[in-house]
Formats: C-alpha cells, structure tokens, sequence
C-alpha cells in the first residue's frame, strides 16, 4: 500500500472513507527518519530533536533487600527493551514482579507504572532505576525529571577531596560539547566581553581606551538592541551637579560605604563597593561622554532643591538622588546607550570588534586558564571559538527567567514565597553556568533578588514606602524604615503567606510622608507638589466610593469604619485601631521603643479621614536576581579554593559581592549604576593591570571541545 | 499574486504557570521544566514532518497560544520559530502573535520574540483592579503588568490586552479604569471577553460563596448588570477609536489580528501541539490531548490526531 502524507492521511480520512483509528494503520511516510528528520541533519529544523538520545542505559535502585539494576534501550522516540536483575531480592517474595514490571514499563513506555502486588519496596526500586535510565537518554537530571531533589549534595572530587553544596545543583547542567569539525572559524583578542549590555559595553570600551584589541559579543541583533531599566543610579557626577543643582561635593563616599556594608551585614565584597563609592562619579562623566549634551539627560526623581531643604540622610542610612534616564538626552533609548559605548570603544581600538546576534556557549580552558569562548551564530547557527590573550568577561546578565536556578540560588526569597515557581524577568543564567563549569563558584549566600517576597511590597500607592503597616492580626510587626525600601522588606516576607500588609496614613500627613521617604528603589520618583496633587486626586476617588474602596486604597472618616472596609473585625479590628493610635503616639513622641524606627521617618496619624491600603506578597514581581559568580575586588572569577581563575572574569549581574544578603538601594538605579561604574572599572583593571595568561591561539585541549 | 495557498499556523503551548481556577481547556501546570522542554521539542518534530506536505503554502499568520507561550521555554520556542520560519514559506508581512502572561516575560522571552520575528503580544491581562483579579482567582496582581511593561522597554512588539467583563466587583467605574489603563500601556487592539463561569472549575466554587456575600467587592453581576458593563466597554471603545474587527476584538485601524480575522474567513489553518485544531483540505482534524502520549508520536500525524471530520463544504 501507498504510504500516506500527514496531509493525505488528513484528506483520506476526512473523507470519512475510514475513521481515524482504521486510518491509523495506513504506514506513513514522511515521518522523521535518522536524526535529522525528513531534511536530515542539514535540513531546516536543524538536526536532532527526539525524544532519546539512543543507546543502552543502566541504572540501580533501592529495593527491599539491596540495589536493583534496570538496563534499558532507547531508540529515538521509544523504549525498546527492558531488562531488570532483582535477583537480591527475596524470590519467594517477588516471583514474577520484574516480567511483569518490564511489561508494564513497556507498554506503557514509562516508568510511572503500578507496582506489583506483594512486591512493593521491590517494584519502587524497579521504577527508581527505570526512571534514572529515562533521564539519562532524556538527557535530563534525574532530579529535574522526577522532582526528588537531593539536598545536601556531597560531590567526590578527582583528588579524593569531598565538596559539600548546600543547595541544588541540578539547574547547573553539563557543558556543552563542540565538535572541532564544527568550528567554521575563529578571531582572537586581548580581551573578549560577552555581553554588550550595562556592565559589559563600558568595560569594552575602558579595555579599549586603555590601549587592547578587544571583542565584545552579545546575541541581540544590533539593529533591534534592548536594554531594559535604563536608570542609572549614582552620587557625585557633573550631571548631578548640572541637572539637579546637587553640588558633586555632597556626598562622601565614605558614608556611602558605611550604610552599604551595614544593610548588607557586612556581606559585600569591600573592595567592589570602595571602588564604587570613590569612583562612580566620574566614570559617570566619563560614559555620559557619549551626550551631546549632558544637561539634556533627565532625572529620575525629582527632588525639590530649593534651599537645599532635602534631608538625603533618611533614618540611619543615606539616600541619594542622582537617577539619570539614560534613554534621554537625544539618545533614545538606554539600549543606545549601550551601543554608544561601545561604539567609542571601537573608535578608540580600530583593531577591536563587536559581534551581534552570537551567542556564547562555553569558556574554553588550557589547563586552569580561562582563554576564550565558543558562541554560536543565530543567523546560520555556525560555530566560532574567539580565543582571548588576557581575559574573558562574563557580562551575561541574571538567572531571574531561570526558575529552577533561581529557586535553587536565593533561598530566602523560595522560602518566603512556598508556593510560588518563582520567575523573573532578566536571563537565563546561562553566564554563571559557563562559568561554573570552568571552575568557578557562586557568590556565597544568602543571595538576592531584586525585589519578590523578601519586601512584599511591590508598588503600593507611594512605592515602596515605609509608613505604618499592620498585619493580619491588625498588629504592627516591625520598623518600617530599617534600611532602604527592600531591606526594610523583609519582615512584610515573614508574615503570614494568604494575607496582606496593610500601610495605614491620614489626610492631615500624607503629603509629608510621601515627600519625605528615602530616595530608593521603587520609591515614589516624582514627589513634586503636582504629583502630591493627582494622589489626592485618587485619594478623593477612594474616600467617594466608600467600603468599596477604589485605586486600591480604602477610606473612611474613623479608624473603626476604615477597619471594617479592610475586612477588620471583633479582636482584629480592636488591634487595628490600637496599633494606629499607638503608632501615632510615637510619632508624637518622636521615639519608637517597639521597633525603633528612627523619628524622622514617621509621620503622625490622626487627622481623618484616614487611608489604608492592603499590599500583598509578590515574589514574582523580581526584576532580574542579583547573585553572582564569587568575585574578588577586582572582578575576577573564584574558584572553590576562592583563588581567582586565571583569565575569568565578571560584571554586572554575572558578578557577585554588591548585593549579599538584599537589593539595597539606596537609590533609583544603583543596579545599573554599579553594573556600568564596575564594569568600566573591571575594564580598566584588565586594561592596565591583569597579566597576559595565554597566546590567543586555539588551546590543544579545552573544555567544551572534543 | 502569489500562487502560494494562504494558510495560518496554530502552535499551542498549553502551560499555564500554575492550575487556572476559571479554564478548562487543555492546559498543562508549569510544574516540571524538562517536561515543558519534552513539549517544545515534540512540537519541533511534528511541525518538522508536516512541513515538506505544506510546501505550496504561505504563512500568512502565526498564533502561539492555547496557553501562556511566554516564560515557558523561552529558549526552546525561540528555536521551534526560528526553525519553523526556515521549513514553512512566510510571508514577508506574517503577523506573529504569542500570548504572555503580565510578570511573566523575560528578557529570553524577548531574544525568543526576536529569532521568532514575533511583532505582537497578546497579554492575558484579565483587569487592573487587584479585588477583581484576586476574586478571580489570578495568581499574580494587575501592577505586575509594570514590571512587564519595563522590560518590553522600546520594543516594538505590538500589545494586544485580554480582558473580562462582568467579573465579581467589577463597576463601570472599575471597567473603565482598567481600560483607560490598557490604553496608556499602549494597546494596539482590545479583546472583551465576557465572564463565562464554567462548570466544576474552582472559580465556580468561589462564585457559589459569593453569591451569599454581602462585600460590593464580591457581587458578581447579574446578566442585566453585565450586559451593561460590556456595552459601557463597547462605547468606550468606539470613543476611544478601537474599531470592531471580529467579535469581542477591537483594534486601533491597521492593527487588528490578522490570524482571527483570517480564520474568521475560513482559511486553511494548520495546528500543532496538545489539542491542535487544523483545517485543510476539506476536513478538520484535532490533535489528542494526552501530553506523554504527544510527546511520544508527535511526528505520526495517526497516532496524535484524535479526530478527523469532513468540513462543510
């Protein structure tokens, strides 16, 4: 008989000359043959997408009386034979369980089958090894596959050594390998930066100016290049000075250091955040170079300067304001920005070059020396070894999108959040991988995200603003103002997980509390009188519509009604209007001897009516994570010994040591502010002080290759 | 004119990041990445032995839906496009449409957009009151939309919005809000949706509470109360210069859904993936809803296709 398209069986059957079960017996042509399917492995699906990679797989199980061993055969999309040894286990008790086992597991094609009866322990080993089998052809961490996580995990080292891990590791994959023969070409340079994004274009560019051929790659398109973000967050720059009328004297670095290092319990890496503090203004001049006109490049917050009158010290912790829109200015976009940077890099080095839509796979090794990288063209999916003299930087951005990665890696923000696959916005990870697997190791924990559950509070009416909250139980819980936004956080993440944070203000201060909070991350920006204005605006829209509340804000003329529009009630409710009134004393008093919260950040709360609203827990609301690889002062990559890997270095989000335990922020955009500031300062190093450590030429044995 | 047959494409990713509380269509939790990255290759295989059969065909329209495409597999979508774009001939112009959920686009999700050549969003984006979006049962807040909003940046990805009317709380006000809020985020087309309360779904069980709630922010509309609030949203609409181009679709002129509009007409349309409906050629064949078993024979159009039926002619 004929054999059958998909598009003829479609017909034939359609026809209703058969039904689709007798036409399910017509042998169908078309159907992919060999790896490569139906255009083979040059055709334009691009090669091999089984199921399996075929070949013969085994593996051992715990059954009731020892290890049972499970072999099985794939071919590409099937199980194609079964073989099970139990033979420790006791016989009278197992009688036929393995024929019936391999009966089951290959008609069903499976592991997930019932266990025999009266053989149970011995079956769960059967179906323990069958699975392992499954992952192993599947390619697949057992862990990922079948959701039994090990943890702790203790890894044998080839000297005998031992190293404990006291998180998963199975987001962390193997290597890829490359075939030599699939290498169409290569390019060496002084330096290779992967990533063209906020900490990878200036530090091509310093690498450039400081007298280096460098490359930098990124697999975006140049064409349709994005940033996203663009607030550039730092202290003592000509911009600050021009635009805000803030003098660049204002700020001493040494003040800036002291309130890092102790929101972040001393965690940070000293010399990244010295290097920061001391330098980041002029390095913003240094990249706002690519203006036209600096004046033109627009603030962030907006800040009241008229006779100085801002208090930039807010509690215990400075905060700052100098946020540049880097999109402004004429440039268009911060995706331009970047593009710009590295532009000038390219002006300054004429040898150096930028590749666009190639993406990196893995570091290539001579030994313990990282000297270059494989990446892999999007256009023609061709494979290019750019081999580096004195470094490769990793600027690959997060893990945020990772999600086994990310839940892995920053524990505090899964734990606050048990029932949340926490997602995020910003990459895939796959930068640390690469340079996990060549030698390095993760920063060490706690690890941060930007945001999620560790503040619980995405953006309420004001931002992330620190007044009075109350929990569930209508009690206050902590100091609202302990540290920048998402320090202060962090108690809102330990309530309970199905309730809401409530912040609680009145009409009689309002304006002052929302004027006056610390200039950080996710804070109200615009705090001018106009802004003040369309709140109320809001505000009066909340009060007209009564219990029904409206933009999320509810209000009433007394806490007992406002108490019962949130849900108040009997004891609760009682509590409710305790803890306000209580609050409102201390403000009174100016001392808080609950919670201590320092007395120019709370605001009185007794002139109705009076305003709440309820703010819930959002840990998939994390922008990127900001863990990274163990970094030293100057940027280069640790190893387990915490000794730097000759030639590894990186920046931005792929770095660690700048946020330890949580995303302080004590302003807008210190994330992209310390991603451009180190990554040009890592440049520099790499530019004037690291050591050449290979020739640039293919390695004779590498990692990633065979 | 091309002597191609004009022909749009389905592709169903049918992941939903956690169990909805108010569908019932084949939709797959998000739970297990490996099995997410089995799915996306099963689709490359199918879509791989169906394309030599389709050579005479242009793609007019893509669809990535059924689900939340976004945040699945961004990696592995990004390649099934890229790939799909070299086995498939598209037109120059293909509207490529992938659905997302707000907070739940990466940057992977963009860099797949971009090697797909997406030019359009669709968002699910259901309402921006957060007491109507928690009555429903949604799993992250309206303002996660923010977030999602600054990572598409510049992008020029056009933004489609999903909404429902009549849902519990909801007033014209609240309607009207949530529209005017779309509108700033720069939606290209609006898509209504009545609230459809579906039988044994956990959003049923939550509405059987609420009818003995005495919370205006639990009332769930009546048929009068909701027909109201979607002819408000209708005129809203209409004022605001979103034109009806298919029913419960409104779009700015020149952005309508070319692949709803397309398939509104009866062209040929060819579905991949769980559930995958495709008309070509007369009959109309839907793909089995089994994921093992789809994952397994997703290349053997006999063994993944359930039904097959003659369409009228």
């Amino acid at each position: 008989m004929a054999k059958l398209s998909r598009r003829d069986f479609l017909k034939y059957a359609g026809k209703g000359a058969i039904g689709a079960a007798a036409a399910s017996m017509l042998p169908l042509s078309g159907l992919a043959e060999g790896p490569g399917g139906p255009g083979g492995p040059g055709g334009p699906f691009g090669g091999p997408a089984s199921l399996y990679t075929p070949g013969t797989y085994t593996a051992t199980g715990t059954g009731r009386n020892g290890d049972v061993t499970v072999t099985m055969t794939f071919d590409e999309n099937n199980i194609t034979d079964i073989v099970i040894d139990i033979s420790g286990e006791t016989q009278e008790i197992v009688g036929d369980a393995a024929d019936k086992l391999t009966k089951a597991m290959f008609d069903k094609q499976s592991a997930d089958v019932d266990a025999v009866t009266g053989a149970t322990l011995t079956s769960d080993g059967v179906k323990e090894a069958a699975a392992k089998c499954i992952a192993q052809a599947k390619g697949v961490p057992y862990e990922a596959l079948t959701g039994n996580v090990a943890d702790p995990t203790a890894i044998t080292n080839p000297d005998g050594t031992t190293t404990y891990y006291s998180m998963r590791r199975s987001w962390l994959g193997e290597a890829p390998q490359i075939a030599e023969t699939d290498i169409a070409g290569e390019y060496s340079a002084d330096v290779i930066v992967i990533g063209a994004n906020y900490s990878g274009a200036p530090c091509f560019r310093m690498a450039c100016e400081k007298g280096n051929t460098c490359i930098v790659i990124d697999s975006q398109s140049e064409e349709t290049f994005n940033s996203y973000g663009g607030e550039l967050g730092h202290f003592n720059s000509t911009w600050q000075e021009k635009v805000l009328g803030v003098p660049k004297s204002t700020f001493d670095p040494t003040d800036f250091i002291d309130s890092w290092q102790l929101q972040s319990a001393g965690r940070a890496q000293p010399d990244l955040i010295r290097k920061f503090a001391q330098r980041n203004g002029e390095i913003v001049d240094w990249m706002f170079e690519v203006y036209d006109d600096v004046a033109q490049v627009t603030s962030v917050a907006t800040i009241d300067q008229k006779d100085n009158k801002y208090n930039y010290k807010k509690g215990h912790f400075w905060t700052y304001p100098a946020t540049a829109n880097l999109g402004s200015g004429g440039m268009g976009s911060s995706g331009n920005f970047c593009k710009a940077q590295v532009q000038k890099g390219l002006e300054a080095s004429p040898d150096s070059r930028a590749f666009y839509e190639m993406t990196a796979k893995v570091l290539i090794k001579d030994g313990d020396t990282v000297c270059g990288v494989i990446c892999q063209d999007e256009k023609d999916g061709r494979y290019y070894r750019f081999m580096s003299k004195k470094a490769v930087v990793l600027a690959t951005g997060d893990f945020s999108a990772n999600s086994e990665m990310y839940s892995a890696l920053c524990t505090e923000v899964q734990e606050c959040n048990p029932y949340t696959r926490l997602t995020g916005s910003g990459r895939s990870g796959y930068g640390h991988r690469m340079g996990i697997w060549a030698g390095g190791v993760m920063e060490i924990g706690p690890r941060a995200a930007m945001g999620g559950a560790t503040s619980a509070l995405p953006m309420g009416f004001f931002g992330a603003a620190g007044g009075l909250w109350i929990n569930k139980y209508g009690k206050r819980f902590c100091n609202e103002c302990f540290g920048v936004p998402f320090v202060a956080g962090c108690q809102s993440a330990r309530q309970p997980i199905n309730s809401s944070i409530v912040q609680v203000w009145d009409n009689g201060h309002w304006r002052e509390f929302a004027q006056n909070q610390a200039l950080g991350h996710f804070n109200a920006a615009d705090i001018s009188d106009a802004k003040m204005d369309e709140y109320q605006q809001k505000l009066d829209e909340a009060y007209a519509a009564g219990p029904a509340g409206a933009n999320g804000v509810f209000a009433a003329d007394d806490l007992e009604t406002l108490a019962s529009y949130l849900g108040f009630e009997g004891k609760e409710a009682e509590n409710f209007v305790e803890a306000v009134k209580t609050y409102d004393s201390y403000a009174e008093a100016g001392k808080d001897p609950d919670y201590a919260k320092a007395p120019d950040m709370m605001f009185r709360i007794n002139e109705g009516p009076f305003y709440a609203e309820k703010i819930t827990r959002n840990a998939n609301l994390v922008l990127v994570t900001l863990a990274g690889l163990f970094v030293d002062g100057n940027g280069a990559v640790l190893n387990q010994d915490f000794e730097p890997i000759p030639g590894l270095f990186a920046v931005g989000n792929a770095s660690g040591g700048r946020f330890p335990l949580q995303y302080t922020s004590p302003m807008n955009g210190i994330s992209i502010g310390m991603a451009t500031v180190l990554g040009a300062l890592t440049g520099e190093y790499i530019g004037e002080e690291a050591p050449v450590v290979s020739s640039g030429d293919s390695a004779t044995s590498a990692l990633g290759t065979k | 004119m091309s002597s191609l047959t004009p022909m749009v494409l389905d592709l169903r990713m049918p992941f939903y990041p956690i169990k909805s509380t108010y569908d019932k269509r084949t939709l797959v939790e998000m739970q297990d990445p490996a099995m997410v990255q089995a799915y996306v290759q099963a689709l490359r295989r199918e879509a791989e032995a169906a394309a030599a059969d389709y050579a005479d065909c242009e793609i007019l329209a893509v669809h990535i839906g059924g689900g939340i495409a976004g945040h699945a597999d961004d990696e592995g979508l990004g390649q099934l496009l890229r790939d799909m774009r070299r086995g498939f001939h598209f037109a120059d112009d293909a509207q490529v449409s992938l659905k997302l959920h707000p907070g739940m686009v990466s940057v992977e999700t963009l860099n797949a957009c971009q090697r797909g050549r997406v030019n359009r969003l669709s968002v699910d984006y259901v309402t921006s009151d957060p007491f109507e979006s928690e009555a429903i049962g949604r799993f992250l807040p309206p303002n996660v939309m923010e977030t999602t909003m600054m990572v598409l940046g510049n992008s020029p990805l056009a933004l489609s919005f999903d909404l429902i009317t009549g849902l519990p709380g909801q007033s014209e006000a609240s309607l009207m809000r949530t529209l005017d809020q779309v509108k700033a985020y720069g939606a290209k087309e609006i898509v209504l949706h009545p609230l459809q309360i579906i039988p044994e779904t956990a959003f049923a069980d939550r509405c059987r509470e609420y009818a003995s709630s005495t919370s205006p922010r639990r009332h769930l509309p009546n048929e009068k109360e909701s027909d109201a609030l979607w002819h408000a949203a209708q005129a809203w609409c209409a004022q605001e210069g979103y034109l009806p181009d298919s029913p419960g679709r409104f779009a700015l002129p020149g952005w309508e859904s070319n692949y709803h509009r397309l398939m509104a007409e009866g062209i040929a349309s060819l579905g991949f993936g769980l559930g995958a409906v495709t008309r070509t050629d007369g009959a109309e064949a839907v793909n089995i809803s089994d994921l093992s078993s789809y994952i397994r024979y997703a290349p053997d159009p006999t063994k993944i296709i359930a039904t097959v039926r003659p369409l009228a002619m």
